[in-house]
């Protein structure tokens, strides 16, 4: 490395100096005041923090501090280095954490890691699903004979909670979400059908129920083949999912968007060329902007890019991506570098179809979220890179999510 | 581009300058601070060039980074400070605590266990 070879020419000149150079040199290294130890430590990875947290007593409590992690999160999330957790859904379970940035190539396992919760019984859920995630912590929901189990989870900390079930919805909610409400430091579930509009706020530690001034939506058709999963997207401040709303005898297809500081709904306009009965389709964020693929009875993909936010006339056709390998492809995010990186799935095995029409009969969609592999491709819409993660054909979800030391607002650890 | 200089020459009047004291900077980080500022100030590069050389500029032993750090804090110079501050961090990501307790001439090494 050029930089060894430099210490060592430094090192050679550094011998030959005087004795009282020497000591100079020395002496100016024990001069660096906390605020520039803070610089550096700020511009460290998660991953090294937390390893140097045992470097002395000054650094533990540099590291810990609630408002370092907050500075340090603030500073990377401007070239966040992003990463993602796959995890099979059933037993047994495995899960992996792959850095996108570092992987030179899909089949790179040297920038991926095992990775599991350590906090609850992780073997004993008989289904689990990666849902999403928000400023480094991601939400699971966690099937034990039925029930429902939700856990927020920062997979870089170790930090967790368990997050208590809704007392007003007993049934089925179509739409979750979870996001970060900026004006109250404050982080917010968010469950929506088309009865009831609630949140949780991890800060009250409390389910409220909220009067919407929109209609509210409905989920799927989930009786059609082209049924599929609703994912949340956290977006610009609120959270996106494609839903339903019926307007007295017309049902149209839209955005609809819950704001996490406004504490509203909204509806976005979809583009209108495309039958979104007969297509599969969802939302992400691409270079910046909210985004939809849509994908036909071809094997391509089209992305629609909506340049103004909330403006029906700029959404766009920007690009088209070709799916040869897997039964389907839906894009999840980019790396750094522009290169875009997605899902594939197949078909379902017929044990997992029965299996989780039994354990979570709220999502009996075969091709809800399961994926099988990974692939990648360049911002010109060409594929670069696949792999077939799954070799066992059970299928796992997954999420991106970013690296924080972050802690909830509760601040309370469970073990 | 260095505040601090800036600050100086604006407090004292014009026609009594003859030498702005920094008196904690040695004349060899002075230098390479200086030479930081020329390159940055001219609009010769590209920006791609500029991120080359400053690359370049900052490949150096970890004591003339130290030095350089407290010169930019001291001279408040903040592009150079982001710089020198992420060459230190990525040279010691991936060091154990023994290492950055040795860099850091840290003498009250804990023995806190490590978490996880």
């Amino acid at each position: 490395m050029q930089c060894q070879e430099t210490t060592a020419v430094a090192e050679e000149e550094e011998k030959g100096g005087a004795l009282m150079e020497k000591k100079l040199k020395k002496k100016t290294l024990l001069f660096l005041p906390h605020e520039l130890i803070i610089q550096i430590l700020m511009r460290l990875p998660v991953k090294s923090l937390l390893r140097f947290k045992c470097v002395c007593k000054l650094w533990f409590s540099l590291i810990s501090n609630p408002h370092f992690a907050n500075s340090h999160f603030q500073l990377s999330s401007a070239t966040p280095t992003r990463r993602i957790l796959l995890m099979s859904s059933l037993l047994p379970r495995e899960s992996r954490s792959i850095d996108l940035e570092a992987a030179s190539s899909l089949d790179d396992y040297t920038a991926s890691v095992s990775l599991n919760p350590n906090f609850m019984p992780f073997q004993s859920y008989s289904h689990i699903e990666v849902k999403c995630s928000c400023r480094g912590f991601i939400l699971l929901h966690c099937y034990s004979q039925m029930m429902l189990n939700i856990y927020l989870w920062n997979p870089s900390t170790g930090f967790h909670k368990k997050i208590p079930l809704s007392p007003f919805v007993q049934h089925y909610h179509d739409f979750y979400g979870f996001g970060y409400d900026q004006s109250k430091d404050d982080y917010l579930l968010v469950s929506l059908s088309y009865h009831h509009l609630e949140i949780f706020s991890l800060r009250a530690n409390a389910w409220e129920e909220i009067v919407a001034t929109a209609r509210l939506p409905f989920g799927r058709d989930d009786s059609s083949a082209a049924a599929r999963p609703v994912v949340e997207l956290l977006f610009n401040g609120s959270i996106h999912w494609m839903a339903r709303c019926r307007d007295i005898y017309v049902i149209h297809t839209v955005i609809v968007a819950f704001h996490l500081t406004e504490r509203k709904l909204l509806e976005i306009p979809l583009p209108v060329d495309i039958n979104y009965n007969s297509s599969q389709c969802d939302l992400w964020v691409f270079k910046g902007f909210l985004s939809l693929w849509v994908s036909g009875y071809n094997t391509t993909v089209d992305i629609w890019v909506m340049k103004e936010y909330q403006v029906h006339s700029s959404w766009s056709k920007t690009l088209v991506l070709t799916n040869d390998f897997f039964h389907y492809i839906s894009p999840i995010c980019c790396t750094k570098r522009g290169d875009i990186i997605g899902k594939g799935g197949g078909t379902g095995t017929e044990r997992e179809f029965h299996l989780s029409l039994y354990t979570a009969p709220l999502e009996h969609n075969p091709y809800s979220h399961t994926a099988r592999g990974l692939v990648k491709y360049n911002d010109k819409g060409e594929l670069l890179d696949h792999n077939p993660y799954d070799h066992t054909a059970r299928g796992f979800h997954l999420t991106m999510y970013t690296e924080s030391l972050l802690s909830l607002p509760s601040d309370i650890e469970q073990a | 581009m260095s505040k601090t200089v800036k600050d100086a020459i604006e407090t004292i009047p014009t026609d009594e300058i003859n030498s702005i004291s920094l008196s904690l900077v040695r004349s060899e980080i002075l230098t390479k601070v200086i030479e930081y500022c020329k390159k940055h100030n001219s609009a010769q590069m590209s920006d791609v060039d500029l991120m080359d050389w400053d690359v370049e500029f900052a490949n150096v032993h970890y004591t003339t980074l130290f030095d350089l750090v407290l010169s930019a804090n001291y001279m408040n110079i903040n592009c150079l400070l982001d710089l020198v501050c992420g060459k230190i961090a990525d040279m010691i990501k991936g060091k154990t605590p023994g290492e950055i307790a040795k860099l850091f001439d840290i003498k009250d090494v804990s023995t806190y266990e490590e978490d996880n």
